[in-house]
C-alpha cells in the first residue's frame, strides 16, 4: 500500500497536526474545513510552525518549502480523489455521520475513510455508508500533537477489511509511527487504560488539599517516572475535558465502579476551575 | 544493640552492611538486642500488623517498615515505635520509593540506608493507604488486564499505546512484571478489603497469573 494523497477534513488543532504530519511524511494533503477561511488560517499556522522549526534547525528551508507545497486548501466541493480521507471535526456522532455520508457520495469507492474520533463507535459511524465503503472504513486515532506523538491507534470496524488494517499498520510504521490495534470499544486503549492515573490519584487525594495535590504530583513524577503528575496534567488538558472523557468511558462501559468519575472533578468544573485555560484548576496560575 | 534487616522467608536479596534475617529466624532474643529493624517483608495489612505487634511486644527497637500493601496511617497511629514507612518493595523505574519518617533522625537514617540499597527516598507527609504510587500504578495495571481479557487489544499493543500515546515510562504489562504481580495483587486486595470499594476488585486474569 502506498498513501500518496490524503484529505483531512477539519482544520482545528488535531486536523492541522495530522495534516502537518502527513505533509512532513511526503504525502499530498488537501486540507478542508466547514469554513474555508478556517482551513486557510490553518495553513498559515502550518507555515509559521515550519518556519519556527527551521529556525530551531529541525528542518532545512528547502524541506519546509516542500512540506508547504504538499498542503493545499480546498472546499469540500472541490476535493479531488485521494488514497485516504480522515475527518478530525467536532466530536459529535451526528456531525461525523453526515459528513461521511456526503463524502461517500462524492469520493471514489476506493478511497479509505478514517475517523480521528477518540471514542465514538467506528462500526456505528460506518453503518450508513455503502457496503464497499464500510470495508474501507476504520478509526485512525492520532495523539496531540500529531507531528510529535508517535502513537496511532488503528480501530477496525465490524466490516473493515482485515488486510486494509494490516497494510495501513505497515505503512504507518514505515513512516515512523507506533501502532496499537484496538477493538471498537469505548475509549479504545489509551483513554480507557489511563483513566485511573487520574481517578486513583483523586481517590488518594480524597478532598481538595493544595499540599497533598502537590505531593501526589511529585510522587508520581519522582517515584513513578511520569513526565507530569496527574493534577498538573489535568490542569493542562482541561479538567472539563478530562471529566467529560471520564464520564464517556464510564457510561459507555456500563458504569463500572473502577472507572467512575470523582466528585472533585465535578466540583471543579462547576466552579469553573478548569485548569490553565481559566488560570485556576488544581493549581492557581498567575 | 544492632540494626537488622528483616526479610520474607526465601528472600534472596543481599545487603552489604546491615545483617539480614528472615522472619522464621526471628527470636525474642534477637528482637531484644535490636535497636532498629528495617522490615522489608511484603505482607498485607493484617499480617504486617501481627508482625509489628510481635516485634513491639519483645522489643523497643525502632521499626521502619515497608507498608506498600498496608494501611500505613493506622499502623503509625497504633505503634509509636514504628518510626518510618516506605514503598521499597514496589519497583520504581526511577529507583526511588515513597517514604514517611516520624522524625528527622529516622529521615536521615532512612536516606542513608536506602542509598546503600540503591534507592532514593521521596518523603511524604503520611503513608495513607498503600502510599500513592503503588495504588495508582496497581489500578492502571489492573485496568490493562481487564481490557486485555475483554479483547480490547493485545498486551504488546496496550503497552505500546501507553508508552507512545501518553509517555508512560513503562507499559502496564511490563510494569507489572517488574513489580511482580503478587505485589500488585496484594495492593489491590488490601484496598478492596479495607475500603470495601468494588473499584479495587482485582482482574481474574491478574489473580491467576499472580498465583
Amino acid at each position: 500500500m502506498n498513501i500518496k494523497k490524503v484529505i483531512v477534513v477539519g482544520s482545528g488543532t488535531m486536523g492541522r497536526g495530522i495534516a502537518q504530519w502527513f505533509a512532513q511524511s511526503g504525502v499530498e494533503v488537501q486540507l478542508c474545513d466547514q469554513v474555508f477561511e478556517v482551513a486557510e488560517k490553518a495553513r498559515e499556522l502550518l507555515v509559521s510552525s515550519w518556519m519556527n522549526l527551521v529556525s530551531k534547525g529541525k528542518f532545512t528551508l528547502d524541506e519546509a518549502n516542500q512540506f508547504l507545497t504538499n498542503v493545499s486548501v480546498k472546499s469540500i466541493e472541490d476535493l479531488t480523489t485521494a488514497d485516504l480521507c480522515i475527518e478530525a471535526i467536532v466530536e459529535d456522532f451526528s456531525n461525523k455521520r453526515e459528513l461521511f455520508q456526503a463524502l461517500d457520495q462524492k469520493l471514489d469507492p476506493k478511497v479509505i475513510f478514517a475517523t480521528n474520533t477518540s471514542g465514538l463507535s467506528i462500526s456505528s459511524l460506518a453503518a450508513q455508508l455503502t457496503i464497499e465503503r464500510q470495508t474501507r472504513f476504520l478509526g485512525l486515532h492520532f495523539f496531540n500533537p500529531a507531528p510529535l506523538m508517535k502513537l496511532v491507534e488503528i480501530i477496525p470496524g465490524d466490516q473493515t477489511d482485515q488486510n486494509l488494517s494490516l497494510s495501513l499498520k505497515t505503512w504507518f510504521i514505515a513512516k515512523g509511527k507506533k501502532i496499537a490495534v484496538a477493538a471498537d470499544s469505548p475509549g479504545f486503549i489509551v483513554n480507557r487504560v489511563a483513566r485511573n492515573f487520574y481517578g486513583e490519584s483523586l481517590h488518594t487525594l480524597g478532598q481538595l488539599d493544595k499540599e497533598k495535590i502537590s505531593e501526589i504530583d511529585q510522587v508520581m513524577r519522582d517515584v513513578g517516572g511520569f513526565k507530569m503528575g496527574p493534577f498538573e496534567l489535568m490542569d493542562l488538558i482541561g479538567i472539563d475535558i478530562n471529566y467529560q472523557v471520564t464520564q464517556d468511558v464510564w457510561k459507555s462501559n456500563f458504569y463500572p465502579d473502577r472507572l467512575r468519575p470523582h466528585p472533585i472533578q465535578r466540583q471543579l468544573v462547576e466552579r469553573r476551575r478548569l485548569g490553565k485555560k481559566t488560570k485556576k484548576g488544581f493549581y492557581d496560575y498567575d | 544493640m544492632t540494626e537488622l534487616i528483616l526479610v520474607d522467608n526465601n528472600e534472596s536479596r543481599i545487603f552489604s552492611s546491615i545483617p539480614v534475617i528472615s522472619v522464621e529466624q526471628l527470636t525474642p532474643e534477637i528482637l531484644n538486642n535490636s535497636s532498629r529493624i528495617l522490615d522489608l517483608t511484603s505482607n498485607k495489612h493484617q499480617d504486617k500488623e501481627y508482625l509489628i505487634n510481635r516485634i513491639h511486644s519483645f522489643s523497643e527497637a525502632k521499626i521502619i517498615s515497608d507498608l506498600s500493601c498496608s494501611w500505613g496511617d493506622a499502623l503509625i497511629d497504633k505503634f509509636p515505635n514504628l518510626t518510618g514507612a516506605m514503598s521499597f518493595n514496589f519497583f520504581s523505574p526511577e529507583n526511588k520509593c515513597e517514604c514517611f519518617a516520624r522524625n528527622n533522625e529516622t529521615r536521615q537514617w532512612m536516606t542513608h540506608t536506602l542509598q546503600q540499597l540503591n534507592c532514593t527516598p521521596t518523603f511524604v507527609k503520611s503513608p495513607g493507604l498503600c502510599f500513592t504510587y503503588p495504588r495508582v500504578v496497581s489500578m492502571i495495571i489492573n485496568e490493562a488486564f481487564i481490557a486485555e481479557a475483554e479483547g480490547l487489544a493485545s498486551r504488546e499493543d496496550i503497552d505500546t499505546a501507553m508508552i507512545f500515546g501518553v509517555n508512560y515510562p513503562l507499559g502496564p504489562f511490563a510494569w507489572g512484571e517488574k513489580i511482580g504481580l503478587v505485589q500488585v495483587l496484594k495492593v489491590l486486595e488490601t484496598l478492596f478489603e479495607l475500603t470495601g470499594d468494588p473499584r479495587y476488585r482485582p482482574a481474574l486474569t491478574l489473580r491467576r497469573e499472580a498465583l
